[in-house]
């Protein structure tokens, strides 16, 4: 399969080694066509970017078998119709050597097994060598979830949770479960826009206060919130050293 | 402290920390300057190379991260049972490519060089966290500019995005001014 009309066109030049700054284009766009029907007859459905591709090099053919004017024929700068054509298909060449390129990177660094030590639990992550991260942390959990959620609904409804009420719910989540719970089990199964939207702004604001902790094990891995301190019992002095991780800016 | 017990704390540093040791972050930590720090880790680098260690002391992402050598990736993938990754597709990779070459770089002008749309494919280097939003272009409609992100970094193991390999170019066929067109 080719990626659009620029990867069967760079095929077409490369397989019958045709000059790219000299391209037959009668030749090339026949053939171009057949590849176009043969697809049909198999039942591929083709991007429409093929169809427009067609169309532009019947254009560019076309033009070429116009006569040209007698004084055009003189100035050697004439434009030729295939330019913009030959120079994007050599722009696109450039990327997919690439493209290439980063394969390569990406199998080399394959083989390479960071080491991976477990952070102890009473140990939290100096996040001021991870600048703004936090906040970029929630920011993509939240697009991600928004992303999944129903449509901004027609009418406009009466908030049925406030969001003093779901910070009040999220604490309680957070005591029911000791340790760690993750930000995507605090909203259900099917949110709605404004449920997700509640609990961004409940979770900001319990991290504001200092009530809560954002924990990112390693970067875009799942975030988990963990209670902050004060609840633990006997071992004050733990919980009121450390300071949330969230409030940082 | 001498060069020798620098040497040694950074060791530990860095067999602890969850993410690329930053030798800023190292310099603060130990209380010397950020230059001695990168000096006495590259020498740990060196001394990991000379010795035919396991491991290597790896530059990425403006950090240090000690990784294994890959010549023992076979023998790791024995210790675990590897699930192979889904790898980058091709529509990926090259859209990555024109993002980490072009950056910021929109949607549209993605699309003018490949030729095709790309939205699905920018959705998965999103989800991915392969790329990121940068900002805005001052264009009409202000479209979204996309970048490479820190993670980008990590997995192709670059220190920085100015140290991909330079972008191939028409070399190979020679400018397109010389040649009479016809």
């Amino acid at each position: 399969m080719f990626e659009g009309p620029l990867d069967l066109l760079l095929h077409l030049i490369e397989e019958q080694r045709l000059d790219i700054y000299d391209i037959p284009i009668a030749h090339i766009t026949s053939q171009y066509l057949a590849y176009l029907r043969a697809m049909e007859r198999v039942d591929v459905e083709l991007a429409s970017e093929f169809l427009v591709m067609a169309a532009t090099l019947m254009a560019i053919k076309a033009r070429m078998l116009l006569p040209k004017p007698a004084e055009a024929v003189a100035t050697a700068d004439e434009e030729d119709p295939r330019r913009e054509l030959v120079s994007r298909l050599l722009e696109y060449k450039k990327f997919k050597k690439a493209a290439a390129v980063l394969r390569a990177l990406e199998e080399r660094q394959r083989g390479k097994f960071p080491a991976q030590p477990r952070r102890p639990s009473d140990l939290r992550p100096d996040l001021s060598y991870l600048p703004a991260d936090t906040l970029q942390v929630l920011w993509t959990a939240f697009s991600r979830l928004l992303k999944d959620a129903d449509p901004v609904p027609q009418q406009i409804m009466r908030d049925l949770i406030t969001v003093r009420q779901k910070m009040a719910l999220v604490l309680r989540t957070l005591r029911r479960h000791p340790g760690r719970v993750q930000l995507d089990g605090l909203i259900g199964p099917a949110p709605s826009r404004t449920d997700i939207v509640v609990t961004f702004l409940a979770v900001l604001e319990l991290a504001r206060m200092g009530r809560l902790r954002v924990i990112q094990d390693f970067p875009f891995g799942p975030v988990w919130l963990e209670r902050v301190g004060e609840w633990h019992g006997r071992s004050p002095a733990a919980g009121s050293s450390r300071s949330p991780a969230a409030s940082h800016h | 402290m001498d060069d020798h017990q620098l040497r040694a704390v950074l060791e530990a540093l860095l067999l602890a920390t969850t993410e690329p040791l930053v030798p800023a972050k190292a310099a603060e930590v130990v209380g010397v300057s950020a230059e001695r720090c990168q000096r006495l880790l590259e020498e740990l680098a060196e001394e990991y190379r000379q010795r035919e260690s396991g491991w290597e002391l790896q530059r990425v992402a403006g950090g240090y991260r000690l990784v294994t050598r890959p010549q023992f990736a076979p023998y790791i993938e024995r210790l675990y049972r590897r699930t192979p990754a889904a790898p980058l597709s091709e529509a990926a990779l090259e859209t990555l490519a024109v993002i980490a070459y072009r950056q910021p770089v929109t949607r549209a002008e993605i699309e003018h060089i490949r030729g095709v749309n790309c939205d699905s494919v920018l959705n998965t280097l999103l989800e991915r966290g392969l790329i990121e939003e940068v900002g805005r272009k001052e264009a009409p409609g202000r479209p979204i500019l996309y970048g490479t992100s820190r993670h980008f970094l990590e997995h192709f193991g670059l220190d920085s995005p100015e140290d991909l390999p330079p972008l191939p170019d028409e070399e190979t066929e020679g400018p397109p001014g010389e040649r009479a067109t016809k």
